[in-house]
């Protein structure tokens, strides 16, 4: 019925109540996208094309791109936002964490616990204030005790609220203000971490000069001993999942191949073989073939109908829980070589780490700084909304089943929240990946030595000191083109568990 | 709903308004110059003297009043801020660079004004100064700038310490040799055992000064390509490594950092000097604006030991002109100014480096400053050093200084850091830097045709030269650009 | 009698378990807030130590003790001397409120267009819009300032506005927002014969009024902490906003801590007082944007 001048005025108010936002949009969204493409393409350079120059641009192909593999620099700076991002499933957890803390009814339902529960509170508080003050305790002791007994106090009188807006403060401050306060806070020598660390260090040192060395090495043992039982657990989970036609072979492949690595670095460590240094992915890859191999041969000799799946199926869930092991499994190693060294170190005196300006630690302490911002931040207060839409059927269901807490929590709670987890870790995953200009530029400008230069201060450093806006563009599009895949990725593989 | 935002929208419009009218705005009609520097405290007087200079020389307007204001700029210093300005048209009217780096790479964007005309009738052109300045200040054949002032690298020393320890004073021209064992000889006297090492011999030594006295450049003889993979670089960053975790005479960066972050004006390790934390550092002459503050030191200057050939570094502060400034004129101006009587008699009372104007480093008040008899005896080592043993750093029209400086800076923290072996660093350091040259020269699209000609004709000449080496001949002083090599070879007697 | 006794039987039991629940759930809820505590405890340590630390002297920042010996509260006057605080504040705030307001205005439009309106090639727009969402903002950083450059808005306010006051996320969060209000109202209103723009202004936005609320705290928060682009935009120092301002104590001119610490503090306070006031529709926000991002 649509009369033809209708349709025009349809289309003419449409576009009249976009068109402010629309026009905004295309000049400083959709034509600069367009250049960046023909940018990334050419040859400018702000020594050579600017307001004051004029010299030809070129098309030159892939040559940007192409030079940015050859140059190494975007290999290592890659790597440096992959090693900060590796900080992200921590900050995942710990907002899950707080949350599921947070869900829980801190007041005991009120009414007469509630009555029992300030009272006691306010006894405990001014007990303890009145211990530290009758031994004399410093000022910054019953100052932080008091804070203490103030939260506690004030958290049972308003409820949840106060604990959570304090859990949030953190994430919603941060910028360039606390990246500056933090700063101070790493201070080497008169920063308070390391005027607190120090002393403790010093017990540390005295206690492990005490001990005898057999202690000290069988602690060192026991946690070189927890990488393989790691490993089996993670071997257990993906031939289950593999069995029951949850994961695919190829997916399976490529989950154990993950945690090999940490293994592949044990087995180089003590077998002496200095030979085999360096050729890491040559034992990680053997390693894996080899535990595949066998575990078709356990299939073969069962005999048993398997539902077995070809192909990437239930990869993303899989790689997710291989990645996190593989994290908790190099954590381990990590901490077995310091206690192994810890007499060694104790020699020489334990030092606290110069957290921004070693080498070493400035990542580290990048990632210890994310994860206080990202504790509280957004990702728990989406955790905390997810939690309240569980059904509280499905609980009353697990406890008659006699579940305990852990497996609630795995049955039960943990495939409910999956969608929501699935939208933090696309989201984290992509803020990951462009993140770390305003840390780098007002931290540590990139340093020492270019330890914290993640790609997209790297960006920055290529269009506005080198001045090679061509290679700066097509960086930027590289980095595109990996936030592009992850989506991509994480669409395709974690759907199915989303729409569970 | 409606309200809400339309009077939100209000107070916005009435806000902007007047913050917009807050704003500091330039009333008078006089042109005002800007000129992004450091926030060095000598520049006030610096902006006071070119004020009087204007009024000197007769630039003056009708009511006889400076014909020109100048202004500080000190919060756009940075390089990056300096870069995104100029191209912006926006950049300060006068810009400070760190030597032939920033002339180069500004120079390349074009935003920065030829003044080899107006500097040769106005009595500043690269004459008026230092030798080694011409390569810094010149870029074929034009010249874009002119120093601020002059900096050679020499230690100062604190010899109220030397003297605590019984440690003797060094002399004027001394060994690598003495330098680490009179190093170790003081450390062990200065510092408690057992405790943190506190006390350093130096606070710190550019590889350079090492490998420029084995008579090495990190470029060759005709720019084209660096060099880092020979064993007198290699040697150099062990060196430097030895002295900083087995002798201790120099603080490793954990140590530094931990100096630095104790509160204080500028430079932390002048302080640290002064109290006596280091016993020497590194420095130009501009150090004595901080020590003359902190009180009279017993002072001695000396020339940074050598392995073989005594050299130093001579660097620059120096004034350019930004092309799009909208005063022009009297941007140059202040360039004559730099070079007359009244800047470097105000940089010789200050202490602001070496005056740029060598002239000045023979009259009496720089040579023995009425108020500061413990200085005198060191003021000349710098100057004589300057125009000595200084020899300028080196550029290559054929990669970026500033992105070779990274490289370099990675690979000497590589090393420092325990990280990589000396040789290794130096292979990548050489790979990463060639690497860029490959790129900068071989593909037309990148280089404009003369550029990768003249490249290939430098290669050619290199070849000449590297024959002569083999047949033990010497070489022809027009084939060799290097700066370095240039004085070196003269000194050695190599060249014809 | 038996009845009788297993009467109080089952009348004594009830009595007994439910005083051991009630000590279990005492004890449950006790721990759990003493556990609370702690965790908050830890997170707002370092605000406890920089609220010490901006009212220290500043010879005793790099010390032990936390507590100043004197309670130096001029440190906070000092910073309006030491750099131009009050100015840098309201520049920092009067840029946030311009583009919250400028970006809320336009993105209620033309969601209002995307969700209400019917009109050919619509959900082609859309689509486009909704694929500008995953460009990284590094990828127009170059072209921006390009025209940035050519605009002649270097160093001006409106430079720093004008590229923050359109937003496909805006529009993108508000249209959700809109979709879920029932269109039986659109009818309503065209049988009482209003235009479309009274429909959206009467109707429609008044409604939306949470998501609106919840976009503006969004981009108010991301704008005032903003830092990139007033980074490469300013350079008359009296135009900078808070964290470009901030830097002068990172410098080398700027050591004093304690100052630095003031000025955090006093940069964090708007803040505080955005989310205290509008934690609720702040929460109800968040949960918006997530829906299907």
């Amino acid at each position: 019925m649509a009369v033809k001048g209708s349709k025009y005025r349809q289309l003419f108010t449409g576009l009249a109540f976009i068109g402010p936002n629309i026009a905004g949009v295309f000049t400083f969204v959709i034509f600069p996208v367009l250049f960046a493409i023909l940018l990334a393409f050419s040859n400018w350079d702000l020594t050579k094309h600017n307001i004051f120059k004029d010299e030809p641009l070129y098309f030159v192909g892939l040559d940007n791109f192409t030079r940015l593999f050859n140059e190494g620099d975007f290999v290592r700076f890659l790597l440096n936002t992959l090693f900060l991002m590796m900080g992200i499933p921590f900050c995942v957890a710990g907002s899950l964490f707080c949350a599921m803390m947070l869900n829980k009814d801190n007041r005991g339902g009120g009414g007469k616990i509630y009555l029992y529960l300030t009272a006691s509170a306010l006894l405990f508080v001014g007990c303890i204030m009145l211990t530290l003050v009758g031994m004399g305790a410093s000022a910054m002791t019953l100052l932080l005790a008091g804070v203490g007994g103030t939260v506690l106090i004030s958290g049972l009188g308003f409820g949840q609220t106060i604990f959570r807006t304090l859990f949030y403060m953190p994430h919603f401050t941060t910028g360039v203000a606390t990246y500056l306060l933090w700063k101070k806070l790493y201070d080497p020598y008169d920063g308070p971490i390391n005027n607190v660390l120090n002393p403790v260090l010093g017990y540390v040192e005295a206690g492990v000069k005490v001990a005898p060395s057999p202690i000290v090495y069988m602690m060192h043992l026991a946690l070189v001993v927890v990488v393989p039982v790691m490993f089996a657990f993670v071997l257990k989970r993906v031939y289950r999942w593999w069995q029951d036609g949850d994961l695919g072979s190829q997916g399976a492949f490529v989950t154990i191949l993950i945690t090999c690595i940490p293994i592949a670095v044990l087995v180089m460590k003590f077998s002496g073989f200095v030979h085999w240094t360096g050729k890491l992915e040559a034992v990680a890859i053997g390693g894996a073939s080899v535990v595949m191999l066998l575990l078709f041969a356990i299939k073969w000799w069962n005999g048993k109908p398997f539902q077995i799946v070809e192909g990437m199926y239930g990869f993303g869930s899989a790689l997710a829980f291989s990645l996190l092991m593989l994290v908790l499994m190099f954590i381990a190693i990590g901490l077995s070589m310091v206690v192994g060294n810890l007499p060694e170190m104790a020699q020489s005196g334990l030092e606290a780490p110069h957290w921004l300006t070693d080498y070493h630690w400035a990542k580290p302490s990048l990632m210890i700084m994310g994860f206080w911002a990202a504790i509280g931040s957004n990702n728990m207060l989406l955790y905390l909304a997810a939690l309240t839409n569980v059904p509280k059927g499905l609980y009353e269901a697990a406890e008659i089943d006699g579940a305990g807490r852990f497996q609630t929590f795995w049955n039960v709670t943990w495939p409910q929240l999956a969608p929501t987890t699935f939208f933090i870790a696309v989201m984290s995953t992509i803020g990951g990946l462009q993140g770390g200009f305003e840390a780098a530029r007002t931290m540590t400008e990139g340093g020492p030595s270019g330890a914290t230069t993640t790609l997209s201060y790297y960006i920055y450093m290529e269009g506005f000191q080198t001045g090679r806006l061509s290679f700066s563009a097509a960086l930027a599009w590289a980095l595109f083109i990996l936030v592009f895949t992850i989506t991509l990725f994480n669409w395709k593989f974690g759907n199915r568990y989303v729409n569970d | 709903m409606k309200y809400i935002f339309l009077s939100i929208f209000l107070v916005l419009l009435l806000a902007t308004f007047a913050l917009l009218s807050s704003y500091p705005e330039n009333n008078t009609t006089t042109p005002t110059l800007y000129w992004v520097t450091d926030a060095n405290p000598a520049r006030k007087d610096q902006v006071e003297g070119f004020q009087e200079w204007l009024v000197k020389h007769n630039h003056v307007n009708d009511d006889n009043e400076p014909a020109v204001q100048l202004k500080l700029d000190t919060a756009n210093r940075s390089d990056d801020k300096i870069i995104i300005q100029g191209v912006s048209g926006i950049g300060g009217d006068i810009l400070d660079t760190y030597g032939g780096t920033g002339i180069r790479f500004l120079g390349k964007i074009g935003m920065l004004d030829d003044v080899t005309e107006h500097a040769k009738a106005n009595g500043y052109d690269v004459s008026q100064t230092y030798a080694p300045m011409k390569e810094e200040l010149m870029v074929n054949g034009k010249q874009y700038g002119f120093p601020c002032n002059v900096g050679a690298q020499i230690f100062w020393v604190n010899k109220d310490i030397l003297e605590e320890h019984n440690q003797p004073i060094p002399s004027l021209n001394w060994t690598v040799e003495e330098f680490e064992k009179l190093g170790k000889a003081y450390i062990k006297s200065a510092n408690k055992p057992g405790e943190r090492q506190k006390n350093f011999y130096m606070d710190r030594i550019d590889l350079i000064l090492i490998y420029r006295s084995m008579g090495f450049s990190s470029f060759n003889e005709t720019l084209t390509a660096t060099q880092y993979n020979d064993e007198r670089f290699i040697k150099s960053l062990r060196l430097l490594h030895k002295w900083t975790y087995e002798d201790r005479i120099l603080p490793s960066a954990s140590d530094i950092a931990s100096f630095n972050s104790q509160q204080g004006y500028g430079g932390a390790n002048l302080q640290l000097f002064y109290r006596g934390n280091y016993a020497m550092i590194q420095t130009g002459r501009y150090a004595l604006i901080q020590l003359r503050k902190f009180g009279a030191m017993n002072l001695a200057a000396v020339r940074p030991p050598y392995l073989d050939y005594p050299n130093t570094v001579v660097g620059t502060r120096s004034a350019v002109v930004y092309v799009a400034g909208k005063h022009k004129e009297y941007a140059k101006l202040f360039l004559a100014y730099l070079a007359s009587e009244d800047y470097n008699m105000r940089i010789v009372k200050t202490a602001d480096a070496l005056p740029p104007n060598p002239e000045y480093t023979k009259v009496e008040e720089f040579l023995k400053p009425k108020d500061y008899p413990n200085e005198w005896g060191c003021h000349e080592v710098f100057s004589d050093a300057a125009n000595e043993i200084g020899i300028g750093y080196v550029y290559s029209p054929y990669v970026l200084r500033q992105q070779m400086n990274r490289y370099e800076g990675d690979a000497i923290n590589a090393v420092m850091s325990n990280r990589m072996s000396a040789e290794k660093a130096a292979s990548q350091l050489q790979q990463q830097v060639m690497a860029d040259i490959k790129h900068n020269v071989n593909l037309k699209k990148y280089a404009l045709p003369e550029l990768v000609e003249q490249y290939h004709k430098d290669v050619e000449l290199q070849n000449k030269i590297d024959e002569l080496k083999k047949q033990g001949k010497k070489i022809p002083l027009s084939y060799i650009k290097n700066p370095f090599y240039r004085k070196y070879y003269q000194d050695k007697g190599m060249v014809e | 009698m038996s009845t009788i006794e297993s009467t109080k039987e089952l009348m004594r039991k009830p009595a007994k378990r439910s005083r051991k629940i009630f000590i279990q759930k005492f004890l449950n809820t006790g721990i759990l807030n003493v556990f609370l505590t702690i965790l908050s405890m830890l997170l707002i340590l370092p605000f406890i130590w920089m609220l010490l630390t901006s009212v220290k002297p500043l010879s005793e920042v790099g010390t032990d003790s936390w507590i100043p010996s004197t309670w130096q509260w001029h440190n906070y006057l000092d910073v309006f001397d030491a750099i131009p605080y009050a100015r840098y504040y309201c520049n920092s705030l009067l840029i946030a409120t311009w583009i919250t307001f400028l970006q809320v205005t336009t993105s209620a439009l033309a969601a209002f267009s995307f969700s209400r309106l019917e009109w050919p090639g619509r959900d082609k727009v859309f689509m486009l819009y909704l694929s500008t969402m995953m460009l990284p903002g590094l990828v127009m950083m170059i072209p921006n300032y390009q025209i940035m450059i050519q605009l002649g808005l270097v160093d001006s306010i409106a430079g720093l506005i004008l590229p923050g006051a359109f937003s496909a996320f805006g529009t993108f969060l508000l249209r959700q927002f809109m979709l879920s209000i029932p269109s039986s109202l659109d009818e309503a209103a065209e049988i009482d014969g209003a235009s479309k723009w009274r429909l959206f202004w009467d109707i429609i936005l008044p409604l939306s009024r949470p998501g609106v609320i919840a976009l503006a705290i969004f981009t108010f928060v991301g704008n005032y902490h903003s830092f990139f682009w007033p980074l490469v935009m300013l350079k008359s120092q009296h135009k900078y906003t808070l964290p470009i301002g901030l830097l002068y104590f990172d410098s080398s001119a700027g050591q004093e801590t304690n100052l630095l610490m003031a000025a955090v503090v006093m940069s964090v306070i708007p803040l505080v007082f955005v989310y205290v006031i509008l934690q609720k529709q702040l929460v109800a926000g968040i949960q918006l944007g997530a829906v299907k991002g």
